[in-house]
């Protein structure tokens, strides 16, 4: 697996949606509930991630339907969403300052 | 009602004009069915709005060239539907008013689908390297050296002027093709990066490009035409007994006997031809004595041309391959004239320039041959 950098939001939410198994579309649909309706993306952007998150390890193929393929994320993946999930939260609680006083 | 069409469609790394000529198409009535190398099929349908979108596949070296089935089924999930796919492009369509997404939300991401694009621009430099150094060295050598190829293109560029021009106007098509791709597949690639959308409507901007690759194109077709007639004018025919241009042949040398083929069975020939810079007439000769005259006379555009051309024949020359090989000789009614060491004669007067070769056993006789070259000159 690759160095594990800061992910880009892509990444962060398709392996959000993997937490529940399913194809592009599906993942299309999950990741746009998530975000509420915020976050709609293209199936480029969804193809070109799936398949340096397959190359990476932090998903896998897990068989197919038809035209379409399923994935799932591995623990690798499971890992890598958690350690994001902490840093952002991390983020998050030190800017809450700006919450406290004057800006 | 006309059934297809066939429309020239934009450069392949024009990714957005691509995108707004299939759209254009569509609103008049013309659906876009085929992509090929240069021409785009439609058939006809109601005028309707609707969006197309290019996705580029440029597979790094040794990945795989074609969209996958299962990628091809994302996009079809997604409302975009395939249409075809041509080289590096392939092509989607929505109607207009589909909520069916754009392919990237962020630019640097489909930023990343030029990079190869990018890199491949540069990709056919070994390969024409590894092509070119061989036929190079090849043609040196059997040329003799850099001067003899450099006096083969001034003979070409004299004798077959069109051919000449239409390979450097193809070159220079080439070339400008090759920086146009180059600056707009760069361009685009970095407004990708710094996070600026592509441009599905772009204006028109096409038109000092249509105007530069029209002339290029009609000038190969030009100099095209020009080399056809050439050829066709080129056609050789039996030589006469008696000159019917500024050429001589073996009688007025005094070789008077009957006429033979060569060893290759070749027969006595004229070829008479005309190009941009010159007018010529081609002869070969044979007889049963084993002797053998071959000629090619040229009228070029001015007296100066015709001197500077000599030297050319020299270099090029079968035997003598170099000015030095060639001495001086005076002749009356001459501009100039030159023999070498047996063989081979080069003659100057006015715009007519001649190089000669006569093979006669132990006869050698340049100032025969010469004053006969003048004599036929007047």
């Amino acid at each position: 697996m690759a160095e594990q950098g800061p992910m880009t939001e892509a990444m962060y939410y398709i392996l959000l949606a993997l937490l529940r198994p399913g194809h592009g579309y599906g993942m299309m649909q999950r990741i746009r509930e998530l975000s509420g309706g915020r976050l709609v993306m293209g199936p480029g952007t969804l193809y070109g991630v799936l398949s340096r998150m397959n190359r990476e390890g932090l998903i896998v193929l897990t068989g197919e339907d038809g035209r379409r393929k399923n994935y799932a994320i591995t623990e690798a993946g499971k890992n890598a969403l958690l350690l994001e999930y902490r840093r952002l939260k991390q983020l998050v609680e030190d800017g809450a300052i700006l919450e406290e006083g004057d800006i | 009602m006309k059934r297809v069409k066939y429309k020239f469609h934009p450069e392949t790394y024009e990714l957005g004009e691509n995108e707004k000529f299939y759209s254009d198409m569509e609103a008049k009535g013309w659906r876009l069915v085929k992509r090929g190398g240069y021409l785009s099929k439609f058939v006809p349908v109601e005028p309707s709005r609707a969006r197309y979108r290019v996705e580029v596949s440029a597979p790094g070296f040794l990945e795989e060239a074609n969209m996958s089935e299962a990628q091809l089924a994302v996009f079809a999930d997604c409302g975009w539907e395939y249409v075809t796919d041509r080289g590096l492009l392939y092509i989607f369509r929505a109607p207009e008013g589909s909520d069916a997404p754009e392919f990237y939300g962020d630019p640097r991401q489909q930023a990343a689908t030029l990079r190869n694009m990018r890199t491949g621009l540069w990709a056919w430099l070994p390969v024409a390297a590894l092509i070119w150094a061989p036929l190079m060295l090849m043609s040196l050598s059997m040329k003799g050296g850099p001067s003899q190829v450099w006096a083969d293109v001034q003979k070409s560029w004299v004798v077959n002027t069109a051919g000449v021009l239409w390979f450097g106007v193809f070159l220079v098509w080439a070339l400008y093709h090759f920086l146009r791709e180059a600056w707009s597949v760069t361009r685009t690639y970095r407004r990708l990066r710094k996070g600026i959308p592509l441009d599905h409507a772009p204006k028109k901007r096409r038109l000092v490009h249509r105007a530069v690759n029209g002339t290029l194109i009609a000038a190969e077709i030009l100099c095209l035409l020009l080399m056809g007639v050439q050829i066709l004018e080129l056609r050789p025919r039996e030589l006469p007994e008696e000159p019917d241009g500024p050429y001589i042949v073996l009688a007025d040398l005094g070789k008077t006997g009957p006429r033979t083929v060569s060893f290759t069975d070749q027969e006595s020939e004229l070829s008479h031809g005309r190009s941009l810079m010159a007018e010529y007439w081609e002869t070969a000769e044979y007889k049963e004595d084993s002797t053998l005259l071959r000629q090619d006379v040229y009228r070029l555009g001015s007296a100066e041309k015709a001197m500077e051309f000599a030297r050319t024949l020299m270099v090029d020359s079968t035997f003598g391959q170099s000015e030095e090989a060639f001495e001086p000789i005076e002749i009356p009614g001459l501009d100039g004239a030159w023999a070498a060491d047996r063989l081979e004669v080069v003659a100057v007067k006015g715009r007519y320039a001649a190089y000669i070769t006569y093979i006669g056993g132990n006869e050698w006789d340049p100032m025969g041959i010469l004053n006969a070259v003048a004599e036929r000159w007047g």
